[in-house]
């Protein structure tokens, strides 16, 4: 378990719940489509989820009913403890308190500065005007800009740095829950660290609770605390990192995989080398094997 | 090998409202071979799709010129021609799918180039049988997965029969099956039946399946070489906003500490039987 997975896990208030949500598209017509059913979960207060699952599972349209853009079939959504369907006046600070962040986020910015477009939502929510530019200059620091870049319009700016803006603009809102869909898609590898970097750094200054929707294993398995399983409508596992990545047989099943250091791992630990299988980083995997390997100093050779 | 396409001192670059224009490719010079599979990496802005909307004359280049099979892209006549040999396959599924019914889908291609019903019938079925979704035919497109779909642009691009396939991140949005399919599928119509292949990618360890891997940096070429040759430049690949395949990075880290493994490895299954032998 990495460090401070522990201490979350053991303050155990959730944040965000679902009981028995059930969505299905199309419903009374023959193309029914079940998207998620009977889905149960407690995302607890600073943890950061990852959420897997094959195309199709059911994760985008589960993650829209965190903010109520999506009303389930049946089964509710509760946040901090309240329905948040119950008062429908209040369905607009549901969305301020639980940031949703979708894929390519970048082809929604729209204003002339950088400084405006991260400002959109704060303004939104009627902040004063100093409140604001105090969030702007937080929400840039999160994302790693320099403040430089204020004045400067989005669409001038790279692939990787629009898509720090675009992320920066729902940190603006200073969301209880943040949720990214796929946030690295697309990206370079240097761009996928930069943006991986940001959402740990954002969590760990904040302690706001991230859920983070990838179809990277690897991603998943450097920064979560735990891992949600979707397939096929249902949660498969919901459960901590080492916990999900022991079912390799089972991921390969539903399309999706396990960190290819793990496939290391566990492809020596069937040749009868006792090595640990939760490993999930190459820095992991040379820390565990390189006191095990002969060849000693750089000199040796 | 003869070259299939060849760019020579291409310079290329898009036009901005009230400024410069911005240079993306400066004097860059490239030839694919025929019945090659080329992998291109660099990092977002490199000039990567730049290079695959040169290649069928979507994009002309302003200086320099771009020969396909010995036709220029700047000939308006040859276009038709040019587009025949190369087909072209997108990041996203979704803006590439025009049909309701996936067999139409795969048919809008040759109907196009005035094929002959017949054929087309005979082209579609084989196409969907090459890329595995023949018994998924008379589904429709959204309701397929992500890697589904991208498996049907495919066979939309083969039913063409083009002399070459360039491919622009067609894995970026998909799952970790989707994938390893669409690679496989790939790998098959460059091997059975010897199609050209340009695939542009953000991930090492696809790149590594290719035979020749060209690294962009700043519209210019930083390395070329065979896989094995190109990932143990892993500091010029890190300094140009790239990776190489974890196999690859913890082999050099461990080697560097004087660890014998030998050669040059790629694979997580290389490096395990080299480390079994070690540690046994």
């Amino acid at each position: 378990m990495k460090k401070g997975t522990e201490d979350v896990l053991l303050n155990n208030t959730p944040i965000l719940s679902t009981e028995d949500l059930t969505y299905i598209y199309q419903k009374g017509t023959n193309s029914e489509v079940t998207a998620i059913q009977d889905v149960s979960v407690d995302i607890l207060q600073g943890e950061l989820v990852g959420i897997i699952g094959h195309t199709g599972s059911g994760k985008s349209t589960l993650i829209e009913h965190f903010n109520a853009l999506k009303k389930g079939t049946s089964g509710r959504v509760l946040l901090d403890g309240s329905d948040i369907w119950a008062d429908k006046s209040k369905i607009r600070s549901v969305r301020f308190r639980v940031g949703v962040c979708f894929q390519y986020p970048e082809y929604q910015l729209f204003e002339e500065t950088v400084a405006k477009d991260i400002a959109f939502g704060p303004k939104n929510m009627g902040l004063s005007e100093e409140e604001v530019n105090r969030r702007v200059t937080d929400a840039l620091t999160y994302v790693g800009l320099s403040q430089s870049y204020a004045e400067k319009s989005p669409f001038d700016l790279s692939g990787g740095e629009k898509r720090r803006v675009a992320i920066a603009g729902i940190m603006a809102m200073e969301p209880q829950v943040l949720v990214l869909d796929e946030p690295c898609a697309g990206l370079d590898p240097k761009g996928r660290a930069t943006v991986l970097q940001m959402i740990a750094s954002y969590r760990a200054k904040t302690g706001c609770t991230v859920l983070l929707v990838s179809h990277s294993m690897e991603d998943v398995a450097a920064i979560a605390d735990r891992i949600l399983v979707m397939n096929r409508a249902h949660v498969a596992f919901f459960d901590t990192v080492d916990a999900v990545f022991s079912h390799a047989e089972e991921l390969q099943e539903m399309g999706l995989d396990i960190p290819r250091i793990t496939q290391l791992m566990l492809s020596l630990r069937e040749k009868g080398i006792d090595v640990p299988a939760n490993l999930y980083t190459v820095q992991q995997a040379y820390d565990a094997l390189r006191p095990r390997l002969k060849g000693g100093s750089r000199h040796a050779q | 090998m003869r070259a299939f396409i060849e760019f020579k001192d291409v310079s290329f670059s898009y036009d901005v409202e009230d400024a410069q224009p911005v240079p993306v490719l400066q004097h860059f010079d490239l030839a694919i071979a025929q019945g090659d599979f080329v992998a291109i990496l660099g990092h977002n802005g490199s000039g990567k799709s730049t290079v695959a909307k040169l290649c069928n004359g979507i994009e002309i280049p302003q200086s320099g010129d771009v020969t396909v099979n010995g036709m220029n892209t700047k000939e308006e006549e040859n276009l038709l021609e040019i587009r025949r040999h190369v087909g072209m396959v997108f990041q996203n599924p979704d803006n590439q799918i025009v049909a309701t019914i996936v067999e139409d889908d795969v048919a809008f291609g040759p109907e196009n180039l005035g094929v002959e019903p017949a054929e087309i019938r005979r082209r579609v079925d084989q196409a969907l049988r090459d890329v595995g979704m023949y018994d998924l035919r008379f589904s429709e497109p959204h309701k397929l997965s992500g890697g589904q779909k991208q498996r049907v642009a495919i066979a939309g691009v083969i039913a063409m029969q083009p002399a070459c396939i360039v491919l622009d991140e067609p894995t970026a949005m998909l799952d970790p099956r989707g994938r390893k399919d669409v690679m496989k599928t790939v790998q098959m119509l460059n091997r059975d039946f010897g199609i050209t292949v340009l695939y542009i990618t953000h991930f090492m360890e696809e790149a590594a399946k290719a035979n020749r891997v060209v690294v962009m940096d700043k519209g210019r070429i930083l390395l070329d070489g065979t896989p094995r040759e190109v990932f143990q430049h892993d500091d010029a690949l890190r300094a140009a906003g790239l990776e190489v395949p974890q196999a690859t990075e913890l082999s050099l880290l461990l080697k560097r500490d004087g660890v014998p493994l030998s050669g040059s490895i790629l694979t997580i299954e290389e490096l395990s039987r080299q480390l079994e032998e070690l540690l046994s």
